[in-house]
């Protein structure tokens, strides 16, 4: 009987979802509406063109107070609450994804295209990657990730997350504010779910931006010798198990096909006309030649 | 220093370029090592057969300076010397 609990039995799995992310398909079975109802706030919905090479599944069963997660048939851990199980769940969702792709390297970045032209934000955790993003999806650039880019043979491939932009922030992208009053909290959200195309594909990057917050002051872009900009991206990165050898090629071929520079990121309408001039010296994807993978 | 050395570029290090520079790894030490071009061409003049007083005196041929760096290529192959990325 759909959407009731057998008196004596489990109840019945009434959320089943199927997740996609790269090359992981994970299909999550949940009886739990607010559970669910959380996931789908969590997990990202995205166009990706990048072929599924693995599959998981995900069970999520209320047992009195406890919620048991079980993977792939077999019972790893339990929660004490839907929000808690959501968050677990969603964890170990992006944990598989990127367990599926163990040869790329992983580094803290975001990823916006304009005009053809795909650009990589490089920075420490607040140095206002999210912020550059969502205000880069208002003044038409293609935004495709805020947090974390997979590098391999030169080219960049964006890991699809949602974002989650600070209530103190919201001010400093005008398109994003209107309407939400004082929101404090952070928002969780798309570039999809505020209106834009939101598409993954893997690309060579055109340029490789490291910022450095200026908050309340000017914006100042400066060029960035790429040894120096090599091992800035290899602070904010971590190696493919393939090794550190591979993790250096990888972070050095990206850097030999991309300009290279420095963000002293302040004032954001400074910011984006940089980046488009910027990126306006380098040549659109399409008139590239083709990489030795492609 | 000695400068009357040959110092040479120490085997088993992996070299990787980029366009201003060297990234260096050593598997030994599972060390990595970011070289500016000066960097650059020391290391690539630590052949075995350049002495390391003439070191100088070709950097200045090299970058058309006015005087030879000494004191600056000392403190690098200083560096190198003591990163084990020349012997």
């Amino acid at each position: 009987m759909p959407g009731q609990a057998l008196r004596g039995g489990p109840r019945p799995l009434s959320g089943d979802r199927s997740i996609r992310l790269l090359a992981c398909r994970i299909d999550i079975s949940v009886d739990c509406e607010r559970l669910a109802a959380c996931l789908d706030q969590l997990l990202p919905r995205v166009e990706q063109r990048y072929p599924v090479s693995r599959q998981h599944h995900l069970v999520v069963r209320r047992d009195g107070d406890a919620y048991r997660i079980s993977e792939d048939g077999i019972e790893r851990w339990a929660e004490s609450d839907p929000l808690s199980a959501a968050y677990a769940v969603g964890a170990r969702v992006h944990a598989l994804a990127l367990a599926a792709l163990p040869d790329f390297t992983k580094v803290h970045a975001g990823c916006a295209s304009w005009d053809g032209r795909r650009l990589l934000a490089v920075g420490p955790p607040e140095s206002g990657k999210t912020t550059l993003m969502a205000r880069l999806a208002y003044d038409g650039f293609e935004v495709h990730g805020d947090e974390l880019v997979l590098v391999q043979d030169g080219e960049a491939l964006p890991y699809p997350r949602r974002f989650g932009i600070r209530g103190t922030t919201l001010a400093l992208i005008p398109g994003l504010a209107e309407g939400r009053g004082e929101h404090v909290g952070p928002l969780v959200t798309d570039p999809r779910q505020l209106g834009f195309q939101w598409v993954i594909d893997r690309q060579p990057i055109a340029a490789v931006f490291y910022l450095v917050p200026n908050h309340d002051g000017r914006t100042y872009l400066e060029p960035c010798p790429k040894h120096l900009m090599a091992q800035r991206v290899m602070s904010q990165s971590t190696a493919p198990e393939t090794g550190t050898q591979q993790w250096i090629r990888d972070v050095c071929d990206m850097l030999e096909r991309a300009l290279s520079y420095t963000l002293r990121i302040g004032n954001l309408d400074e910011a984006v006309a940089m980046l488009k001039e910027t990126l306006q010296l380098t040549p659109k994807l399409a008139d590239r030649p083709p990489t030795e993978t492609a | 220093m000695d400068w009357d050395a040959c110092p040479q570029v120490s085997e088993g290090i992996e070299i990787n370029t980029v366009s201003d520079g060297y990234i260096v790894y050593q598997p030994q030490r599972d060390r990595v090592h970011y070289l500016n071009q000066t960097a650059v061409l020391l290391l690539e003049l630590c052949d075995g057969k350049t002495r390391a007083g003439d070191l100088a005196e070709l950097v200045k041929s090299a970058f058309a300076l006015s005087a030879p760096p000494t004191s600056e290529v000392s403190e690098c192959l200083a560096k190198l010397f003591e990163e084990g990325l020349v012997h």
